[in-house]
């Protein structure tokens, strides 16, 4: 079955908020029977003060619930910078309701009760969401441990290698040979694993986006 | 002697002469001679005379010991005067004729005393009835209050009659001079008055025409006591007879009293008119035979419209209803039914709707048909017709508005009641349905075991159906989604009010809107909105109707709240929302009422948000229980 994530994968962590205890406890078992690793929430607020521990790849949550519902926890979440894939539950779904909640970024709108096919259909959705984001952390997470490797000069020469300066530039701004920046080129290529210079420049952007910081630090020394 | 003889032969035979002789001191006299005047006169026999005491038998009973007295000091005077006496004496027929007689002794030694006798009759009955003739005229003035005088013209000149005066309070003794009475008449009429005297007691006038000619003026006087007075006056001047001069024959009498009840009767009048013309209604009067004796403007308008400029006056309206009715219009029969029960008294009154249809209207009309009694002598009614026509639609229109809001309401309670079932019963299914799902993935290690597999996948089948019985009945009764449109929320609730109208005279309830005339238009779908405040408002009665009828108060506001969006508030004065209860209200199945569903409210919350709004309960600090809506303003 599609629905069941690949044996390599590790399990997809997933948080159930529903105020229905039964339901709960059942939607967790059977999810859990399907390979998920479920976390069980009773209300939305709950649920917010844990993401201080942990984050999960994927959350399920009931549209009508006591205190914050389904679309107050929504954009309390997207409010905190947390993107969290979505699907909802709702006991009656009328569709202004439904239309709001995808319109803010929900992946799925379900009417309770919804059969299993349909919910694991639904939530392969955010599996496929999870897993391009899991992927595209792994990626950042090897790239950055590459780049940890580099030396202080290496990385000046990285940065400007990817701002598409020629070896002559580079050698004229750091003072130094373009006999000398051409090894530091070569060993960039190496420790980054580098396949081409667009290849190098793909890792750049990928680390630029996602560790700000570093990039900062880098264009401070070039600058 | 000779001479004496001759006179006293001659005097008995022309004259009426009687001569008596008597004894002295015996009353009974004897006549002794009579003439043939008197003898023809009476009509006793000559015998019947001769006897003693004859005379002064046939004397009137009032009369006789007057007549023997004369006789005596006649007698006694010895001839040197003449008594004269006057009396009545029956004739042979019992005829009373009245005597003057003058009666004398011929000589002082005489025993004959002589009697002449005139025949006074006419004289006496013309004096008769001059004196009844007085005392009638006395009477009949009195009787009319009427002042009368008749005085030589000259009087009139110099002096205004005491009977004049004495209706303008003045002393009847002092005569007033005519400037002095000049004075008294009011300035306006002053110069008529002159003008009228002065026709009556010129010396050139036509006495014979004018005496002939009564004519009449009126003038008002100032009175005494300072009021005004009215006084009308006769005058008319005798002619000139007999060397007594003209004279003015004048009366008088004060009208003041008529001339006021005049005035009154003529306002009176002209009220009833104007009263009777300003009724919008078309109105006739009828008399007790159902004939039109009279009819209002409005009736004579339409009436004129008809052709009938006599605006049908004469015309037996029973006579018409009954045609009409006979013609097959059904309104009329029971029209006429109840205008003959109204003519006859045996109704209080009788009132009928009924439609009508106007050549040159599109639409038929309503009249409201009103039958009053009157209660005068003649008896007969008012009939009235109203056009009702803008009202009874009113009146449908408010009525068939709220049977809409009223099915809406259904439609609505229906949806929450089922929204809230689907809801309740969608929680179990759903645990079921995850439950029966993990069971069927259980037992892929246990394939053979077609009893549990066999239950399992009865219990899914069992759970699908049920979640689509579920689902099929919420689709039946959703609610539509709110058709949004820019509405003034005043105006919103200003037809919720008018709709509530009617709860609110029977149950003594008092509404006050208090809106913001500045506040913007909302998004929202207007029937919906309506069944909101509609809910609300029939709440917040339902909340005061235990109250005295003072406290049942009911305020609805509305302004601008914050940013961008619009609060109404729905405010009573009644018991209040318990502390506990507070947003629970707004639940399905919660209520504070008997008789409630506990779902008016839901449907409030689920209108409210959808339209992206929010509702919210209060209990404000003088009591009772505040709504407060807030929408978006667009």
């Amino acid at each position: 079955m599609s629905a069941i994530p690949e044996e390599v994968e590790a399990r997809w962590q997933i948080a159930l908020v529903d105020d229905d205890a039964t339901v709960l406890r059942s939607l967790s078992r059977m999810l859990s029977m399907c390979g998920y690793d479920v976390t069980t929430f009773r209300s939305a607020n709950a649920f917010l003060s844990s993401l201080e521990s942990w984050q999960p790849e994927m959350l399920l949550v009931d549209l009508r619930m006591p205190g914050t519902d389904g679309l107050t926890l929504q954009s309390l979440l997207s409010e905190r910078g947390f993107h969290i894939p979505t699907v909802f539950l709702s006991g009656h779904g009328d569709v202004a309701t439904s239309v709001r909640a995808i319109r803010a970024g929900a992946l799925d709108f379900l009417e309770k009760p919804c059969d299993e096919p349909a919910l694991l259909a639904s939530l392969n959705r955010a599996v496929d969401v999870a897993r391009r984001e899991r992927r595209r952390s792994n990626a950042i997470h090897d790239l950055r441990s590459r780049a940890a490797r580099l030396t202080r000069r290496e990385h000046e020469v990285f940065r400007w290698v990817a701002a598409g300066r020629l070896n002559k530039q580079i050698a004229a701004t750091l003072g130094t040979t373009e006999k000398t920046i051409k090894v530091h080129r070569a060993r960039v290529m190496t420790k980054m694993q580098a396949g081409s210079i667009a290849d190098l420049v793909r890792m750049f952007d990928l680390l630029n986006v996602d560790s700000l910081t570093t990039t900062e630090s880098a264009t401070e020394t070039g600058g | 002697m000779r001479r004496s003889q001759e006179v006293r032969r001659a005097t008995i035979a022309d004259l009426g002469v009687v001569s008596w002789t008597a004894r002295p001191g015996d009353a009974d006299w004897r006549v002794t001679t009579i003439s043939r005047g008197i003898e023809h006169m009476l009509g006793y026999s000559r015998d019947e005379w001769r006897t003693e005491g004859f005379w002064i038998a046939q004397i009137h009973d009032e009369d006789r010991a007057r007549v023997a007295s004369h006789l005596e000091q006649a007698w006694r005077a010895r001839g040197r005067i003449a008594e004269i006496c006057e009396y009545r004496i029956f004739d042979v027929v019992g005829q009373v004729h009245w005597l003057r007689t003058s009666v004398r002794r011929s000589s002082p030694r005489s025993r004959t005393l002589l009697g002449a006798h005139l025949d006074i009759t006419d004289e006496f009955q013309t004096l008769e009835a001059a004196r009844l003739s007085a005392e009638r005229l006395s009477f009949v003035a009195a009787a009319a209050k009427l002042q009368w005088w008749d005085e030589p013209v000259t009087v009139q000149e110099r002096a205004t009659s005491a009977a004049l005066a004495s209706l303008a309070g003045l002393d009847p003794k002092r005569r007033t001079t005519p400037t002095e009475w000049l004075t008294r008449v009011h300035p306006q009429d002053r110069e008529r008055y002159v003008r009228n005297i002065e026709h009556w007691t010129r010396d050139d006038v036509d006495a014979a025409s004018s005496s002939r000619s009564l004519e009449a003026f009126s003038y008002r006087v100032r009175h005494v006591d300072g009021s005004i007075r009215w006084i009308t006056t006769t005058m008319a001047r005798t002619p000139e007879t007999g060397g007594l001069g003209a004279r003015v024959l004048g009366a008088a009498s004060d009208m003041t009293a008529k001339v006021a009840m005049l005035k009154d009767l003529r306002a009176a009048e002209q009220l009833y008119q104007d009263v009777w013309n300003s009724i919008s209604a078309m109105a006739v009067v009828l008399d007790r035979n159902g004939t039109i004796v009279e009819v209002n403007r409005a009736w004579l308008e339409s009436a004129r419209a008809e052709g009938r400029d006599d605006g049908y006056v004469g015309t037996s309206y029973l006579d018409v209803a009954h045609r009409a009715a006979t013609a097959g219009d059904a309104s009329m029969v029971a029209a006429a039914k109840g205008l003959t029960s109204v003519l006859h008294g045996r109704a209080p009154h009788f009132a009928l709707d009924y439609r009508s249809h106007r050549p040159g209207d599109a639409n038929d009309r309503w009249f409201r048909m009103r039958i009053i009694p009157l209660h005068r002598p003649a008896r007969g009614a008012v009939v009235m017709h109203d056009d009702i026509t803008d009202s009874v639609a009113a009146e449908w229109s408010t009525k068939q508005h709220r049977d809409d809001l009223a099915h809406m309401q259904r439609l609505a309670t229906l949806g929450e009641l089922a929204t809230s079932i689907a809801h309740e019963l969608n929680q179990p299914l759903t645990a079921i349905m995850a439950a029966a799902s993990t069971a069927r993935r259980l037992l892929r290690d246990a394939p053979d075991d077609d009893l549990l597999n066999g239950i399992v996948a009865d219990i899914l089948e069992s759970v699908v159906r049920a979640a689509e019985v579920v689902r099929r009945a919420r689709a039946m009764v959703r609610r539509d989604d709110p058709v949004l449109e820019p509405l003034a929320i005043n105006d919103v609730v200003s037809d919720v009010a008018r709709l509530v109208g009617s709860d609110l005279v029977i149950r003594q309830v008092a509404l006050t809107l208090n809106l913001d005339p500045m506040v913007a238009r909302v998004q929202g779908d207007r029937v919906q909105l309506q069944q909101v405040f509609l809910n609300l408002l029939l709440n917040a009665i339902d909340a005061v109707s235990d109250l005295p009828r003072s406290a049942r108060n009911i305020v609805v506001s509305t302004r601008t709240h914050g940013m961008g969006q619009i609060a109404i508030v729905v405010r009573d004065t009644g018991p209040g929302i318990p502390q506990a209860l507070g947003d629970r209200v707004f639940e399905p199945f919660v209520t504070t009422k008997r008789q409630g569903t506990g779902l008016g409210l839901a449907i409030v919350r689920a209108i409210v948000q959808a339209h992206n709004g929010q509702i919210r309960v209060e209990t404000p600090e003088e009591g009772g229980a505040a709504f407060r809506v807030v929408l978006p303003a667009c």
